[in-house]
């Protein structure tokens, strides 16, 4: 199917566009502009021209503003900060789809600096008002950006460890990725790490404070890369448009090492993701253990042709806030849900029990429950388990229980 | 100690099970209706309706057809509840062999009995209308070891039970007279008749069935007779009647349309 296949990073201080098979990468300030008395919008350059002619009234920090749901007065009109991101999107997207002129958009994957419930939410009433479908949309963050970026490039640049330092105005952090190659499954891992206190860009703009950035830049990466084996650094971020304020950290660096200079990791990331969602089978077949994606694993054993067989409710990679589940069981001398629950690096499973003793008492196998799995994070699952009786045999009593499952 | 996995079943025209009174929205209460109720099903529960529902509703094309194929081969018919059974998986297969035991063992009574237990069965699901039928086709059976005399009183007396739930009084006590008249030493009966003539006067009792009555002592049945109304008096379904009459007009006709439904809908269920 045609349309374009886009990649967004959505950040508090900028949003960068990119289509998979085109060169040109859109930046923007994440700010919107209405022109006074006026239901006119604007973003980027036009919105800035309206600012300095004093005909708009601005808003920025909209991914902040929609996440805390603040409501804001424009041109004394009360506004959601998750209407303002609508708005904002959906001129952004339109750019884009004037200058390839289609209208229709197959993918879109945007990225985030962090993902929670409370974004993911505002983000899917984004998609319904674009009109872009849930198949069509889907969220990831910066870490698995990262992931496919590196994935996309020549296996040489990945055949180590791969490390990616961010610097821009939220501040400095260092994402760190492996693959582990195993007989049955190959996993890539990504991790992040972010610099124990600020980093002002401003510093940059004084010889003092660029020789205290750069001290403080190669004290933060010496300990994150002693004793391994890199086979490419990458650098991106508004801070490292130059880098001939880090000398000693550049220095340091290039022992050794490649060292790739790349403005646009995550959003072509992402326009690299989109393009993995239509691509059947996958191009990267892998686990992919990242930020946004579960690192354990969470099963049951049910019963299947009279043998108990394992039953995987959620696996190692994937995406947390895409994991939902509904499955109904008929208990069997049973008054309680066991889970299993292994981390990735370890051999030993969690056991983790929810009692069904609220339930009505019934003859055996005639109850029926519905279980409900979702993710709050990628630490925290919820269990929703609902009576449903046996039919007009037992009528069921819809009782609820709620669990939240730490992982 | 387990859980079955449910698969997803698209019901939408539930399989209605008029004996039981219910509707069925699974397969597994398809096994449980068949397993715990063998004298209901094996005679004619798997029919078009049936196959219709788990082709249909139940996404069992699969089993629907190979349920029409032994159906036409007009072989063992206990054989299409033993597949049903082992292909929804919600019986193990020990039950399930089990269950194959109590099918063998009730095929191998004498037709007559095996006829009578299914109707007693249908009795005591009050479907008082359809095992009429039944019980007078038990009568049609040539005297034998099994079918005497008292097994005759025993299908009247059940016939006489049958018309007196339905309120047919008269046919109620035709049946008990011939009861009586297979086994002539059973005051059983004669009890039924006693109580009988209790709940509808007008009947008319042959003078030899009175004469015995008077013959016999009938103060524990009139303590049952008093027992009884006792009972009824203070049933909830009675209080509600009378709470119902205490109320305004508008309500009361609201209340008591709503009951006479519910009566009729019981009535037709005992049809």
């Amino acid at each position: 199917m045609d349309g374009l296949i886009v990649g967004l990073d959505l950040c508090d201080t900028y949003t960068q566009v990119s289509c998979m098979g085109k060169d040109r990468v859109w930046s923007f300030a994440t700010q919107i502009c209405k022109k006074k008395q006026e239901n006119r919008w604007m973003i980027g350059a036009e919105a800035y021209e309206l600012l300095l002619s004093g005909e708009g009234i601005s808003a920025d920090k909209l991914l902040s503003m929609a996440r805390r749901e603040r409501t804001v007065v424009i041109d004394g009109e009360n506004i959601k900060g998750r209407e303002l991101l609508q708005k904002f999107l959906k001129l952004v997207l339109a750019q884009v789809q004037k200058e390839y002129a289609s209208s229709r958009i197959q993918q879109l994957v945007i990225t985030l600096p962090g993902i929670d419930t409370q974004i993911m939410d505002r983000l899917l009433y984004c998609a319904d008002y674009l009109g872009i479908s849930r198949g069509r949309f889907h969220v990831i963050s910066h870490g698995e950006s990262f992931l496919y970026y590196v994935l996309n490039q020549k296996k040489e640049v990945w055949s180590s460890y791969v490390g990616l330092f961010d610097l821009s105005r939220q501040g400095l952090r260092y994402y760190e990725m492996k693959v582990q190659k195993g007989i049955r499954q190959t996993t890539v891992i990504s991790d992040y790490e972010n610099f124990d206190g600020p980093f002002d860009l401003n510093l940059l703009e004084t010889e003092t404070g660029i020789r205290k950035a750069d001290r403080m830049l190669c004290s933060f990466a010496e300990g994150l890369l002693a004793k391994k084996l890199f086979s490419a650094v990458l650098l991106t971020g508004i801070g490292f448009e130059k880098q001939e304020w880090a000398e000693d950290f550049m220095t340091m660096l290039c022992r050794r090492r490649k060292i790739y200079g790349e403005s646009n990791v995550f959003v072509k990331g992402a326009a690299y993701r989109a393009q993995d969602y239509v691509t059947i089978p996958s191009e990267f077949p892998y686990v992919m253990i990242c930020e946004g994606r579960l690192k354990a694993s969470v099963s049951m054993e049910v019963m299947h042709k009279e043998k108990l067989t394992p039953l995987v409710i959620a696996a190692p990679g994937d995406n947390w806030y895409e994991v939902r589940t509904t499955l109904e069981f008929i208990l069997d001398n049973q008054k309680e849900l066991v889970f299993y629950i292994q981390h990735l690096d370890s051999r030993k499973k969690n056991e983790v029990v929810i009692s069904l003793e609220e339930f009505p008492s019934r003859p055996n196998r005639t109850t029926r429950i519905q279980m409900r799995v979702a993710f709050l994070d990628e630490r925290t699952m919820v269990v929703m388990v609902q009576d449903k009786g046996f039919g007009e045999l037992f009528p069921a009593s819809n009782a609820v229980i709620r669990k939240e499952i730490s992982l | 100690m387990s859980l079955l996995l449910c698969r997803l079943e698209p019901v939408r025209h539930p399989f209605e099970v008029p004996e039981l009174g219910i509707r069925l929205y699974s397969s597994q209460e398809l096994c449980y209706v068949i397993y715990e109720n063998p004298l209901l099903v094996m005679e004619d529960f798997v029919d078009e309706r049936l196959l219709q529902f788990i082709r249909e509703d139940l996404d069992m094309d699969f089993l629907a057809g190979k349920l029409e194929n032994w159906k036409k081969s007009g072989e063992n018919p206990d054989n299409i509840l033993l597949l049903i059974l082992a292909e929804c998986s919600y019986y193990m297969s020990g039950e399930i062999n089990r269950y194959r035991q109590t099918l063998i063992q009730l095929r191998k009574k004498h037709p007559a009995e095996f006829g009578k237990i299914r109707a007693d069965y249908l009795f005591e699901k009050r479907q008082y209308g359809k095992v009429i039928p039944l019980y007078e086709k038990l009568l049609e059976y040539p005297k034998d070891n099994i079918v005497n005399d008292l097994f005759y009183s025993r299908v009247w007396s059940c016939l006489g039970a049958c018309h007196a739930r339905m309120f047919q009084a008269e046919k109620a006590y035709r049946a008990y007279e011939k009861a009586y008249f297979y086994d002539n030493r059973n005051e059983k009966i004669l009890e039924q008749i006693y109580y009988l003539k209790a709940m509808f006067p007008s009947v008319a009792i042959a003078p030899r069935i009175q004469s015995m009555l008077k013959l016999i002592r009938r103060e524990s049945w009139n303590t049952s007779i008093e027992r009884a109304r006792k009972k009824g008096e203070e049933s909830v379904a009675v209080k509600e009647l009378d709470k119902l009459f205490f109320k305004d007009e508008e309500k009361r006709l609201e209340g008591a349309a709503k009951l006479v439904q519910q009566w009729k809908q019981e009535y037709r269920a005992m049809m």
